[in-house]
């Protein structure tokens, strides 16, 4: 791999499909959270093109409704605060962000971390207006009604809905396919993902409903967290056999789960060590899938289609703020 | 650009440094400590600017100059992410930095330290400092003295991040990380907003003549002991208030020259991008500092140690053309003014004004200057063409005289008021044609100010680099003004750039918005 000047290695575009940004921030009025694993994090921003930020995943056991739809939309003003501009919640969104430069800032993409058994329609709307657009299915609670609830809110344009079935036993997921798939509005207007599932999981996954995820347009992050090295080389060894025999499109991608309390595997650690153990297991071309490709293809069916940036001629020129050449 | 605080510090000290004594001993080295007021009352001032404008913040201009521009990557990225932070929403997170002090110090011989302690950080800076980071970061294990988990923000010698509770240290190694934790000591006990920052200087003897710091160098130099002030924004641009403290306090100020202010600053070509004025000690005192800070300079940018002092490499060098300054210069001059015009960012004109003790002085002085500067000037032309002994196209009339040319401009001196005006150069409003149209700032000048600079950052621009509705906005972009005088062992500076928000709103409305403000 090429070096440059200063002895690093270009930076990773990752796409991470799970990170607990928000679980090291204090509440108002509240000590500080423990130290969290921040080494897990060191030049995150650095190698990370797009992370999907979980919301609210430390309090969604909360009783107080209205606290918890709360604290998500404060998530989402920090988001806003931090990310500002680079959120993805658009086409047109989507084309910024596919024209960023390999060295430019790290874009996020918001995803529900509760329950859709305790939100509201008019929450629900409120939340997509904000910029998420994926949402978990409840394993606990009725997957029909919840459906139905999804089937009479999403859009006919936009960006589709990322359902979330990460939470749903392995077992239940070809018969929650099914459902979707008895209903058309959904069939057209969501995408089925497992967002962050330990290998494990997706070594349980039969062929079939693996298959069935894949010519649905979706995707299926490995979290770094909760598996171990060999079971994530396996799964994925596994899978991408089996996809290339069944002539399917790639749907592998990871989640790090970074910053939340588990401990990650030394081999993942951090982004630079995930590369490089990924490199030396897969060489570069499925690595380069696993971290950013696959999931670069799953995002532009799920936001898109991209709309590409107008040039304006004249900003072009009244903008240059490099120093003139004297 | 605006010019850092500490730049103008060493303008101030040009005109009014004392002759070099040091102070008493001190065995610290200097250390310069900032700290931040009320982040939040700050960034909403500045958003504030943009009130009226398509755009709510810097951040959406940033948004949509990436956008419209087709090139994502027009700045730089840490310039970028810096940009992006300043929106409407980070009024909120930014108030972590309330109370935050560091401290940089200068080691002789060494490179500087530094550490900043954030006190309530609720997850914010830890965050950010370890995520923008490079990479090779890694933590080190809790040890003697500190016992704390210490993370390294990338690979070995990067800067160290410390947490206990909500308080946060960032750190250039382990031993400054210690002197933080034990400190907790800001600038000022102020409740003002803004950024405030205290220097403090060390006795010259302290100092050796190798080390590079040329600021730190330059203060000594200067005599300024100790500079505490505070930068900040309001609600019609920029300030910087500051007081120096002398090292002698029995300097005596130069006195103030308000009419040959007005009248210098009255004679400013449209064009100008820079001028200053300021009240010399006819003792001679203030030119003498000003060949010790230029010895100082040369010497920190590699020039050797010992070597002839540049005052008398000047005065022989002006000798041997006949004119000898400390004699025949200075002591009959108590005010020096001097400017200068660009077009395209290249020099246009330029003028020089030498206010005298006596007006009386002033036609005797201008003859002599302008036989000099013909002698420069001629130097190199056929002997014919040189001057002669006893000559009268020296004498200056009311129009003045020519001297010479450089580099094709014609250079003039004339007298008027007591005053000695050198232009080179044409003084009409050639250039800059917006600026010619600008209505003239009026700069009150207090009674007591010995010192006074106005620059005019926007006129630096090169006009085709830039659509012409960013030109005509720059170029009537108002100045920055910087004022100082001195008040018993204290010299005090201020530094006012406003009204920004109107040339701000006319620059960044002509990118067009991503998402129209309803």
């Amino acid at each position: 791999m090429n070096q440059n000047k200063i002895g690093r290695t270009p930076p990773v575009r990752w796409i991470d499909l799970g990170i607990s940004w928000f679980d090291q921030y204090a509440a108002d009025g509240q000590p500080a959270s423990p130290a969290l694993n921040l080494s897990e994090i060191l030049g995150y921003l650095d190698t990370t093109s797009l992370a999907f930020l979980t919301l609210h995943s430390a309090a969604r056991d909360s009783s107080d409704q209205t606290g918890l739809i709360l604290s998500i939309h404060e998530q989402i003003s920090r988001a806003e605060a931090e990310f500002c501009g680079r959120i993805l919640d658009n086409g047109a969104d989507l084309g910024r962000w596919l024209a960023e430069p390999a060295t430019g800032l790290t874009w996020v993409a918001l995803c529900l971390d509760q329950p859709l058994t305790r939100i509201s329609a008019e929450d629900f709307d409120g939340l997509r207006k904000r910029g998420i657009h994926c949402v978990p299915l409840d394993p606990q609670g009725n997957i029909p009604q919840q459906l139905e609830f999804l089937e009479s809110r999403v859009s006919d344009q936009g960006p589709k809905l990322g359902l979330d079935l990460s939470e749903i036993p392995a077992a239940e997921i070809d018969g929650v396919l099914d459902q979707r798939a008895l209903r058309p509005k959904l069939e057209s207007r969501t995408l089925p993902l497992l967002r962050s599932v330990p290998a494990s999981l997706v070594e349980a996954l039969p062929d079939p409903t693996l298959g069935r995820l894949a010519r649905a347009g979706g995707l299926v992050g490995i979290s770094l967290k909760g598996s171990s090295p060999d079971q994530v080389r396996s799964s994925i060894e596994r899978v991408e056999q089996m996809r290339k025999s069944q002539n399917l499109p790639a749907f592998l991608a990871l989640s790090s789960g970074f910053l939340s309390k588990a401990k990650a595997d030394p081999a993942f650690s951090n982004t630079a060590r995930l590369e490089k153990t990924l490199n030396e297991w897969f060489g570069p071309s499925l690595t380069g899938g696993l971290l950013h490709g696959h999931a670069s293809d799953f995002i532009t069916r799920w936001i898109g289609p991209a709309i590409q940036p107008v040039v304006v001629p004249n900003a072009v020129e009244s903008t240059r703020f490099d120093r003139p050449e004297y | 650009m605006p010019i850092p605080p500490l730049a103008w510090l060493l303008l101030a000290r040009l005109a009014s440094a004392p002759e070099l004594e040091d102070p008493p001993a001190s065995e610290l080295p200097p250390t310069l400590t900032v700290s931040f007021r009320q982040p939040d009352h700050q960034l909403q001032t500045m958003l504030g600017w943009f009130k009226g404008s398509q755009h709510r913040s810097p951040a959406s201009v940033l948004a949509s100059l990436r956008a419209h521009s087709g090139n994502p990557g027009i700045l730089n990225k840490g310039v970028q992410a810096a940009i992006a932070m300043l929106n409407p929403e980070m009024i909120h997170e930014i108030r972590v930095l309330d109370g935050s002090v560091g401290k940089i110090s200068f080691p002789p011989g060494a490179s500087p330290t530094w550490w900043l302690r954030i006190p309530e950080d609720d997850g914010l800076v830890r965050t950010f400092a370890s995520a923008l980071s490079l990479g090779e970061g890694t933590q080190l294990p809790p040890s003697e003295p500190i016992n704390l988990a210490v993370d390294r923000l990338g690979p070995a010698g990067a800067p160290l991040l410390i947490q206990q509770d909500q308080l946060v240290i960032l750190g250039s190694e382990s031993e400054s990380l210690q002197k933080a934790i034990s400190e907790n000591r800001s600038v000022e006990q102020t409740t003002a907003e803004g950024f405030c920052f205290e220097l403090v200087s060390v006795p010259l003897s302290k100092l050796r003549q190798t080390d590079s710091n040329t600021v730190i160098q330059s203060l000594q130099t200067l005599g300024i002991q100790s500079i505490t002030g505070r930068s900040s924004l309001n609600a019609d641009g920029l300030q910087l208030d500051c007081r120096s403290r002398l090292a002698n306090s029995s300097e005596s100020a130069p006195k103030a020259q308000t009419e040959f202010y007005k009248d210098f600053m009255g004679r400013l070509s449209p064009g100008t991008v820079v001028a200053g004025v300021t009240a010399l000690d006819p003792s001679g005192r203030s030119v003498r500092t000003l060949y010790s800070l230029g010895d100082r300079v040369l010497v920190s940018q590699g020039g050797k140690p010992g070597q002839i002092p540049l005052r008398t490499r000047v005065n022989l060098a002006a000798g041997a053309l006949g004119l000898f300054p400390e004699q025949e210069i200075w002591p009959k001059v108590d005010g020096l003014g001097g400017s200068m015009a660009m077009d395209q960012a290249k020099p246009v004109s330029a003028l020089l004004a030498l206010h005298t003790t006596e007006p009386e002085f002033a036609p005797l002085l201008a003859q002599k200057l302008a036989k000099t500067l013909r002698r420069v000037l001629s130097s190199g032309k056929p002997a014919q063409d040189r001057d002669e002994p006893g000559a009268d196209r020296d004498k200056i009339g009311d129009l003045g005289i020519l001297v010479g040319n450089a580099s094709g401009k014609p250079i003039r001196i004339s007298v008027d008021h007591g005053t000695i005006w050198v232009t080179w150069g044409t003084q009409q409003a050639e250039i800059a044609p917006n600026a010619a149209e600008a209505a003239p700032e009026t700069v009150i000048v207090p009674e007591k100010a010995t010192r006074l600079v106005q620059v005019w950052p926007g006129r630096l621009l090169i006009r085709n680099s830039f659509s012409p509705e960013v030109c005509n906005s720059l170029e009537l972009a108002p100045s920055m003004v910087w004022m100082g005088w001195q008040e018993g062992a204290e010299l005090v500076d201020q530094v006012r750039w406003g009204p920004l928000p109107p040339t701000i709103r006319a620059i960044v409305d002509t990118i067009p918005p991503l998402d129209p403000l309803p």
